[in-house]
Parts: C-alpha cells; sequence; structure tokens
C-alpha cells in the first residue's frame, strides 16, 4: 500500500499502576482507506507492543473496539483515518466506563444495566415454548418495522460513552439499556411490557434523560436511542392514563404438517438399514411439502 | 408515588401554569386590568383581592408555580444524590419548604 502522509497519533494512555494518564505520541504512515484500528495495529506491531486496546471483527460488528477520537466516541474499525482530515489524532478509552489499561474499559456496568431491562422474549405462561421452542412467533414486516432499527444495536457502548447523565448519574440506565427495553416492548411477540415499563419509570430510567442527543450521534448504525426514550415516555404516560394494558404477545405459528409427522417417527431398533430407510421416507415428504 | 405520575403532575401544571400566567398578565395591563402602574397600585390591588375570583386565580397560581418549581429542584437534586435514602431524605426536607412557603404565600390571600 502506497503511504499518502503521515499521521501523529496522540493516545491518552491509562496506567493502572500508577492510577493516571499518559499521552503518548506515535507517527503511523498511513495509505488510502486505512482505518483507525489498523494505526493502532501498525503501533503495537511496530512502535510500542505494550499498547492495549480490543478488537476483534475489524468489521463494524462485534462493537468492542469503541474508543474517542478526536473527542467523539467512534468504532476504531470503521473510522478512516483520512476522512478525519486531521494530521493529528487524539485517542482515548471510552468515558464513563472504569477504566482497565490504556484504551481498554471494562463494559461491566454497561451490560448489568442492559440486564436489569431484561432483554429478551417474555411470554406470560409460556415457560414450555420458551425452553423448548417448538415453532417460531407470527410477524407481520409492518410488527417488524416498529423495532427493527433498534435491534441493530451493537451494545459498542458508544451512545453509553456520548451520554451526559450516564456521567453525572452511575444509576442511570443509560441510552442502550433504555432503547433496548423500548425495542422489546415494540416487539409484538413480547408480552413484558407491564413489566419493563415498572423497570424505567424511575428518576434513573427513562426519565432521566435530558435530551441532549448525544446518543444517537454516536450511534455508528444510525439507532436513534433519544427517539426510543421519548416514546418509552409515552408509553408511561399511555399506561397511567389507562390507554395501555397488558399486551396479547404475537400467535404461534401454525404446525407444519411434515415436521408434526417426523416427530412422530420412533428411532428404528438397531439396525443402520432400517434408519437409513425412515431417513430416506422423511426425506422424501420433506421434498414433497410445497 | 411512581415517579411518572410526578412527572404527568409536572406537565400537567405546566400547562395550567401557561394559562394562570396570561390572565396574572392581563389582570395588569390593559387587557382587563387599568394598565400596568395602576394595576401595581395598593387600593386596585387590595380591591382585587377581596374578590373570590382573583382568589382563586392567584391560589391556583401559588400551588402551580410553587409544585412545578419545587419538583423541578427535586429532579435536579436526584441527578446528583443517586443514594435510595439519601433520595428519600432529600424528598422531606423539599416537601417541608413546600408547604411551609405554600402556606406564608396563602397568608395573603387568606387573610383578604
Amino acid at each position: 500500500m502506497e503511504t499518502v502522509k503521515n499521521v501523529k497519533f496522540r493516545i491518552k494512555r491509562w496506567i493502572p499502576e500508577e492510577g493516571r494518564f499518559r499521552v503518548d505520541t506515535f507517527e503511523v504512515p498511513v495509505f488510502k482507506g486505512m482505518t483507525v484500528l489498523e494505526g493502532l495495529i501498525y503501533i503495537k506491531e511496530n512502535l510500542d507492543p505494550s499498547l492495549a486496546f480490543r478488537r476483534s471483527c475489524r468489521m463494524a460488528t462485534c462493537g468492542i473496539c469503541g474508543i474517542i477520537i478526536n473527542g467523539k466516541p467512534m468504532l476504531a474499525c470503521a473510522t478512516q483515518i483520512l476522512h478525519l482530515n486531521s494530521d493529528v489524532l487524539t485517542l482515548e478509552p471510552l468515558k464513563n466506563l472504569p477504566l482497565v489499561k490504556d484504551l481498554v474499559v471494562d463494559h461491566t456496568p454497561f451490560f448489568e444495566k442492559q440486564r436489569e431491562i431484561k432483554p429478551y422474549i417474555i411470554r406470560e405462561g409460556g415457560e414450555e415454548e420458551y425452553w423448548n421452542p417448538s415453532r417460531e412467533y407470527l410477524q407481520t414486516p409492518e410488527e417488524v418495522e416498529e423495532y427493527l432499527q433498534f435491534s441493530y444495536c451493537l451494545t459498542c457502548a458508544l451512545c453509553y460513552s456520548a451520554c451526559p447523565i450516564t456521567g453525572t448519574n452511575p444509576n442511570y440506565l443509560g441510552p442502550q439499556a433504555l432503547m433496548n427495553a423500548y425495542r422489546f416492548i415494540a416487539d409484538s411477540r413480547d408480552e413484558g411490557l407491564l413489566i419493563r415499563l415498572d423497570i424505567v419509570d424511575s428518576p434513573d430510567g427513562c426519565w432521566g434523560c435530558h435530551l441532549a442527543g448525544s446518543c444517537s450521534d454516536a450511534c455508528p448504525k444510525g439507532v436513534d436511542p433519544a427517539l426510543a426514550i421519548q416514546l418509552l415516555r409515552r408509553k408511561i404516560i399511555e399506561r397511567d392514563l389507562g390507554y395501555i394494558k397488558a399486551v396479547k404477545g404475537a400467535p404461534l405459528a401454525p404446525p407444519l404438517p411434515y415436521v408434526e409427522e417426523a416427530k412422530e417417527v420412533k428411532p428404528p431398533k438397531f439396525t443402520v438399514r432400517g434408519a437409513q430407510k425412515k431417513i430416506k421416507e422423511i426425506m422424501e415428504k420433506f421434498v414433497e411439502q410445497p | 408515588m411512581k415517579e411518572s405520575y410526578i412527572r404527568l403532575i409536572q406537565y400537567l401544571l405546566g400547562i395550567a401554569i401557561a394559562i394562570l400566567i396570561l390572565i396574572h398578565l392581563a389582570i395588569f395591563t390593559s387587557f382587563i386590568g387599568p394598565g400596568y402602574e395602576l394595576g401595581l397600585s395598593w387600593e386596585t390591588v387590595s380591591e382585587r383581592m377581596s374578590s373570590p375570583f382573583y382568589d382563586i386565580i392567584y391560589t391556583l397560581l401559588l400551588f402551580a408555580l410553587l409544585t412545578h418549581g419545587f419538583i423541578g429542584i427535586r429532579n435536579i437534586l436526584f441527578e446528583y444524590i443517586t443514594g435510595y435514602r439519601a433520595r428519600i431524605a432529600v424528598s422531606w426536607v423539599i416537601w417541608t419548604i413546600y408547604i411551609i412557603i405554600l402556606i406564608y404565600g396563602m397568608l395573603p390571600i387568606i387573610a383578604s
């Protein structure tokens, strides 16, 4: 790759042994299309092997390489250095999360808050179906649209880092957890509306939001947590005014005939040939289905 | 009380204040009242306070403004005071001060 220019990486590194930050500057030769993560990998391989940072997928899917680049939370793997139009990049670890080393932060509080809002489909009295799912739930494309954009969340914690309320109130659930609460409330398969509304209805829940909107601005996937928080508030007020009560989740899809027949087939006893014959029968029935 | 009830009261009082403030301003200005300077004279105020209509308006305005304001102060303090017990203590202090000021503010209305 042809080097376009040299860019200085000013890295604000957390030194856990000393309990303070140290700023190190590295000069990185940049080629066209090079990402900040590739710059960090270059530094680790060529200039300072002790530099600590997180990475995994390198394609904005896992969300683990979130850092603050020139004052804004971004994914290092999804940010091209030349797009930043700067000869000096200032890199810092994410804010509002405990520091571990250099650019690495501990995501535990973030995931604990996400767990608080029960980020899974809740079905009343559907324990058996929940643990041993037999069929899918029926959902129209319009119903999917209701929560689709919120399901793009990577749990990268960029919104959590950008949120000014999370910085001042450590108990605040944060934009990701609140957005995720709305994501499941808006899901027609879910029946946990009232349970989740009770969880987020607190000064540390959706009422703590100041509408700064920095969470939506920071999201690398275009999810709008600020909107979700406002929609949560609307749901809560509608509940208080008696407009909404417990919801009935989407029904299960009708059983498919060949699946039911396949369940009825008992495994043959001790003969491989018999088993092959039964499997062939099932496969033939399967192929015959429209 | 649920947090959402408090916020709902806050919203509704905000709307009520907007209406009551307009009435309040209209009383002082020449829309309804005698104009700004004359409207603030001792005689005019005294006469106005003897009217049950204005008594009700000012009682409502006092109640709405105080409640709205104190809920707002509570919300701000709750962002800095995050402990459960500390928040209960803060609530007691706030609502005690609220009641004292409400009674104090009601005195001229009751006296008239």
